[in-house]
């Protein structure tokens, strides 16, 4: 068997860190195109103002948000509806530390972070013993019971209206900010350093979902949402799969919403940003679009969301018979596409694209060289040759 | 002793209330099996039509005639989701859950862009009050009341005494079954969604007349939905009537006794233990697993 694949590449050898360092040239084309995604990504403050930059940050956030959302509800196929549970209780969580008790936001972060992922959890548990639409009943009720407490404790968590105080921003040009910077570029700077901030928690959120999900664990992932039972049939314990799942998904999801909490204005702490339903719509719908069960889905997911708002949001045009600019029809044309993509596309944007693109890699291919092979039939002719000839030597002696 | 008649009459009205908004959505889980989240769009739509066509700055006509339209055309929005989209999609579960999820807002949403995002008000189809043992009751109340258990006899009636209510039963115990016998799946299961529709639409009208309205008023019922209708049992009415008294019936006394910021909290953490601890409810079939 040859080494070379019907691509003309070469397969990836060994195991370790060395595999990580492979020459992009080498990757599947999928994987070169989801690269040049990501270093995009990475370039985004270049051509923008500050206010504009500042208003795009968003989009880590919810990348973030909704691949803490697949990590449970795409792989393990637990749909959860109230992902907003971790959020608030990693942003409130955060907020609370450092505005109430004065602890440095990057503790208060981790400790918010750790909390989600109790509430990962206690989310997890009812999981367990419920299936399909009944645990997602339960997803959805979590967060409205957090909400009924933070307006009956509306001394401790700030009820509707939320916190008049923000927390304290990692970069800011601000006093109470982690790094205070100042001078004539300080707002540029700190919004762009608050952009790259994100971007290495988003990519460290990425790096380590991508592993884990690609690997056995994801596997088992996706055979519990699967068959549970076959599952349970091998030897393994879907349980114990189900919570690691949900508390990784927590811990995301908190550890999101306490970043958020801290970013500086973006994130302000009201049940609005956090814990309404319609963010826990958002994220699902992101997710559906971009490809659920993916993780990369998730995220191109988000961006195509904000994109996609931000571009009807830009056409001047007034729809004549409904009277409306499609600014004003938001959120109902993202909504349509999410509906449609359920109907027609189940696999979202990422599998429709990467089926594409795995299908142009095999057009592409060279061709193997079998010129030291005999073809078939000539193996045949060969093979009736030599019986021919033995038959002759028996006849012969007989 | 004034107090307690009070309460009673209170809870009273609102369990009628929340037994006709919990009937429809058990009916689509009995039947077709399908938890429907979008049974709080279905409610807010009803409230839109009666408002459009009873409020006094819309089309001003009669309330009676906005209970009506409503109900009438809630049950068409039920039958055309079924039919454009439900229907292609029952058998894959986890995309009918979301779905019917991203539905539901999508139709709430179209309500606030193209009607009005505030409140609306609709106007109540019997105003005033009626001395009833001594208390002071809004005709709203008996109104509800009334038509609430005139609704569950009706609907009793149906699916006992009629072919079509029969096979609607038969469908909820078995779809196979059903359809070794002939019954078509897919004209019962419209006839399901129609009815839990104009259910619904009625339940909205009411409920709307009774707190006010708005485009995002669907979603305290629904939820409430959910707690009546696991506590009585998914897929059972009588289970539904019961539940929704209960859960009433410990609504009002906590708001009225306790504190009035506790609303919908009661019912939220009884629906988490039940949930727990027996998630097949009162009267209920095995939760699937």
């Amino acid at each position: 068997m040859s080494q070379e694949t019907a691509t003309g590449r070469g397969t990836s050898s060994g195991s370790g860190l060395g595999s990580l360092l492979v020459n992009p040239r080498d990757l599947r084309l999928r994987h070169q195109v989801g690269l040049v995604g990501y270093l995009l990504l990475f370039l985004v403050p270049l051509p923008l103002t500050a206010v504009q930059l500042s208003g795009v940050i968003l989009v880590l956030y919810l990348m973030m948000f909704a691949m803490s959302w697949d990590f449970v509800s795409g792989y393990t196929g637990q749909i959860s509806f109230g992902h907003t549970f971790f959020f608030t209780i990693g942003g409130y969580g955060a907020a609370i530390l450092n505005v109430d008790y004065g602890i440095h936001p990057l503790a208060s972060i981790l400790v918010a972070t750790l909390l989600a992922g109790v509430g990962g959890i206690i989310l997890g548990v009812p999981a367990l013993r419920l299936r399909g639409p009944y645990l997602s009943l339960v997803t959805l009720i979590a967060p409205l019971i957090l909400l009924q407490i933070f307006i009956v404790r509306a001394d401790i968590f700030r009820g509707t209206n939320g916190f008049t105080v923000q927390p304290d921003p990692i970069v800011a040009t601000s006093q109470n900010a982690v790094v205070t910077l100042s001078g004539p570029d300080a707002f540029i700077t700190s919004t762009i350093a608050q952009w790259y901030i994100a971007f290495f928690v988003f990519s460290v959120m990425l790096g380590l979902m991508y592993a884990i999900t690609r690997s056995d664990a994801g596997d088992v992932f996706t055979a519990i949402r699967e068959d549970e039972d076959t599952v349970a049939s091998v030897g393994l314990s879907p349980a114990k799969f189900k919570i690691f799942a949900f508390v990784g998904s927590g811990l995301a999801g908190g550890l999101a919403g306490a970043m958020f909490a801290h970013s500086g204005a973006v994130g302000t702490v009201q049940p609005g940003n956090y814990l309404e339903i319609g963010l826990a719509i958002q994220v699902i719908i992101m997710t559906v679009i971009g490809g659920m069960g993916t993780i990369v889905g998730a995220a191109v997911g988000a961006a195509f969301f904000l994109a996609g708002q931000v571009a009807l949001g830009a056409i001047p045009v007034t729809i004549p018979l409904i009277d409306k600019t499609p600014g004003e029809l938001t959120p109902l044309p993202l909504f349509l596409v999410a509906i449609l993509v359920l109907f027609f596309a189940p696999g979202g944007i990422v599998r429709a694209v990467t089926r594409r693109l795995d299908a142009m890699e095999a057009d592409t291919a060279t061709e193997v060289d079998d010129s030291e092979t005999d073809p078939l039939e000539q193996q045949v002719e060969g093979v009736r040759e030599r019986t021919k000839e033995k038959l002759r030597d028996l006849e012969d002696r007989l | 002793m004034v107090d307690l008649l009070n309460y009673v009459f209170n809870a009273a009205a609102i369990s009628a209330l929340y037994a006709l908004v919990a009937i429809g959505f058990t009916l689509i889980f009995g039947v077709g099996n399908i938890l429907n989240f979008a049974h709080g769009a279905f409610i807010t739509f009803g409230a839109f039509v009666a408002y459009v066509i009873s409020n006094q700055n819309q089309m001003a006509m009669s309330p009676w005639l906005g209970l009506a339209v409503a109900a009438f055309a809630t049950a068409v929005l039920g039958g055309v989701f079924y039919k454009t989209i439900i229907q292609y999609v029952e058998n894959r579960p986890v995309t009918v859950l979301i779905l019917t999820l991203v539905a539901g807002f999508f139709i709430q949403h179209t309500l606030r862009i193209f009607i009005g995002g505030g409140g609306i008000s609709v106007p109540r189809p019997a105003a005033g009050q009626l001395q009833l043992a001594g208390e002071t009751v809004q005709y709203h109340f008996a109104l509800i009341f009334v038509a609430s258990w005139l609704i569950i006899g009706g609907l009793f009636l149906f699916i006992n005494y009629t072919k079509t209510g029969k096979a609607l039963l038969a469908t909820s115990m078995t779809q196979k079954g059903a359809a070794l016998v002939g019954i078509e799946s897919d004209k019962i299961n419209l006839y399901t969604w129609v009815t839990a529709a104009a259910l619904a639409g009625f339940a909205g009208v009411l409920l709307a007349g009774f707190e006010g309205g708005g485009w995002n008023m669907g979603l305290d019922p629904m939820v409430l939905s959910f707690s009546i209708v696991i506590l009585g049992g998914l897929g059972s009415i009588r289970g539904s009537i019961v539940g929704a008294y209960i859960i009433g019936f410990i609504e009002t006394a906590t708001t009225q006794f306790i504190s009035t910021e506790l609303t919908g909290l009661a019912s939220l953490v009884l629906l988490i233990a039940v949930l727990l601890v027996r998630p097949s409810g009162l009267f209920g079939r095995e939760v699937p697993t």
